[in-house]
């Protein structure tokens, strides 16, 4: 498995230069580009579904 | 609607006729009643003509629709027109084009051309303003003795009789009733008939409602459509530029949702709106504001477009948007298409089974449009907050990633294939991968020696054989013979069976003269 590290900076870092407003933009670009170069749509169909559990806070 | 001090037929470039009240004896028993003598309902008249059927046109007008409206012809409606002779003026008036550009931002982001080549007899799509497309026919039916035409006639009711329907019609002599064994319903999407036999209309109403304005300017740029998205004269929302014939340009926007019609409709908000986009597009000239409409991108469909003797053409049937160019060419499809089989149900060579399958091809052709409506839509007028933010998104990367841009691709429809219809003739020559056009599919034209495919195709049904044909003869049918290969790789022996809206009935890969025959007077002579 590759380094996250690298990647982990370099979305924090644009999400820092971005900002708020114009984040939920840049993410959904990111997740279409990545998704399209990743080329197999099974995978980046699972690895989207997979992102989308957990996002409440646990009560 | 067009701007203060001129009438609703005050055109700056056309001069709209006055037709006269009918005149002569009225009531006599006709075959065909067509209510509604728009486009639709002229086509059909004039399909109906061209097997030898007489019709009678009946509209409450005195003179055509106003205003430019459907201005899109595609490939497949010009083969229409030309089948009825009504093509030459067409031909010289308007615009073709095969190309769109899309923008976002200002920024190209997406050039696409349809498909086209030598070998097609038309181009894609034709740029022409709905008064010209209905001058045209009008100037064909005036030449056909086999279609008469009552304007300033008003219906009122129908009633079903045993062999057909009475229409209770108005005009300004009085009222009176007219019989009719058959009756085509081509009176718009604001049907009378519809009304009247206590139909609806289904299905899903999106959000999006435009502005179509047109104005007239010396603008220097060719036949190519342009989508601005998110363009600066209106953020969020999208423009779609064509250009018409004498000058004409048509200009749709789309309005936020809460803007309101009437107001986005004054004439003042209008001219305010139309220099905004002239701005964004660089024209700096003088305009004049012709006429102008405000539209809804809904996909609303009748469950049957026939209901006994009385048959929906056109609008009356179904209600697409208007940017997938769809309404007017499927309208004038449903004209060809019941056409030709109630001439041949009149004319005793087929049975009325016949035309049951005017439905189900028909409506399918309409539920086609929906699904492709559907993928239009959501970048037009993108449905939610997920499908919106997808689409800025995929319009951003494609300022950099052409992939994105196919996205923006609005697919402009090809005719829809009749796979299902009764009709078609299970495929025999899908074992053996036989290429070509497939069963229900409309045949591509192609050049040959001394002209095209589509001029050697006969009125009715043709039977293309590749190779030397047996001994075989039938009324309603050509016998055209091509050396093997000539088309779509054809070995020797097989066989296409058109019909005559110019799509495959059935093919065979080793064609048997008395199975073909055979399946002929199956689909012609349907119980």
């Amino acid at each position: 498995m590759t380094d996250p590290e690298p990647l982990f900076d370099a979305l924090a870092a644009h999400l820092d230069r971005i900002g708020e407003d114009r984040a939920p933009l840049f993410l959904a670009k990111a997740a279409l580009a990545l998704a399209v170069a990743l080329n197999d749509n099974a995978r980046a169909l699972a690895l989207l579904e997979g992102c989308a559990h957990d996002l409440e806070r646990p009560a | 609607m067009r701007p203060a001090g001129r009438g609703e037929h005050d055109s700056l470039y056309f001069t709209y006729p006055r037709f006269a009240a009918p005149k002569g004896p009225r009531g006599a028993p006709v075959p065909v009643a067509i209510v509604g003598a728009g486009p639709v309902g002229m086509a059909a008249a004039l399909e109906l003509a061209r097997h030898g059927q007489r019709s009678l046109l009946i509209d409450a007008k005195d003179t055509f629709n106003d205003g430019s409206r459907a201005i899109c012809l595609s490939r497949s409606s010009f083969h229409i027109l030309e089948r009825i002779d009504a093509l030459a003026p067409f031909l010289e008036t308007s615009l073709p084009w095969t190309t769109g550009r899309s923008f976002y931002r200002g920024q190209q982001i997406l050039e696409f051309a349809m498909p086209d080549s030598a070998d097609e007899k038309f181009r894609p799509m034709y740029n022409l303003q709905q008064q010209y497309i209905e001058q045209f026919l009008w100037d064909a039916i005036e030449r056909c003795p086999l279609i008469e035409t009552r304007w300033q006639t008003r219906l009122e009711g129908v009633q079903p009789t045993p062999h057909g329907a009475t229409l209770s019609l108005v005009d300004p002599d009085g009222a009176y009733q007219q019989p009719a064994d058959w009756v085509l319903a081509a009176d718009g999407a604001r049907s009378t008939l519809r009304r009247l036999l206590g139909l609806r209309l289904a299905g899903e109403a999106f959000e999006g409602r435009y502005v179509i304005a047109d104005v007239r300017m010396a603008h220097d740029y060719p036949t190519i459509r342009r989508a601005l998205f998110d363009p600066a004269c209106r953020p969020g929302g999208t423009v779609l530029i064509h250009r018409q014939p004498q000058d004409l340009w048509r200009i749709d926007y789309q309005l936020a949702p809460g803007d309101s019609a009437d107001d986005a409709t004054r004439e003042g908000a209008v001219r305010t709106s139309v220099q905004a986009v002239l701005d964004e597009i660089g024209h700096t000239g003088p305009w004049e504001l012709e006429w102008w409409s405000v539209y809804s991108a809904n996909t609303l469909a009748l469950e049957a477009y026939r209901h006994g003797p009385v048959v929906f053409i056109g609008d009356s049937a179904h209600i697409v948007p208007i940017f997938g160019v769809r309404g007017l060419n499927n309208g004038l499809a449903d004209a060809q298409n019941i056409g030709w089989k109630l001439a041949l149900v009149l004319a005793g060579q087929a049975g009325p089974g016949l035309l049951d399958s005017y439905t189900p091809e028909r409506r399918g052709a309409t539920l086609d449009v929906f699904a492709n409506a559907s993928k239009s839509a959501r970048f037009m007028t993108p449905p939610s907050f997920g499908t919106a933010l997808m689409r800025d998104a995929a319009l951003s990367l494609a300022l950099r990633q052409p992939w994105a841009g196919a996205l923006a691709n609005p697919r402009q429809m090809a005719p829809h294939t009749y796979a299902d219809s009764p009709l078609t003739a299970p495929d025999a020559g899908l074992e053996s991968g036989l290429g070509g056009p497939v069963p229900g599919a409309m045949i591509a034209d192609a050049r040959l020696e001394g002209g095209f495919l589509s001029d050697r195709l006969g009125p009715l049904f043709t039977l293309i054989w590749f190779g030397t044909p047996p001994p075989m003869s039938h009324p309603l049918l050509r016998l055209l013979a091509l050396p093997p290969g000539t088309l779509w790789e054809a070995p020797e022996g097989s066989a296409w069976l058109i019909r005559p809206d110019l799509h495959v009935a059935g093919r065979w890969t080793f064609g048997d003269a008395a199975g073909i025959l055979s399946w002929l007077d199956h689909l012609l002579e349907r119980p």
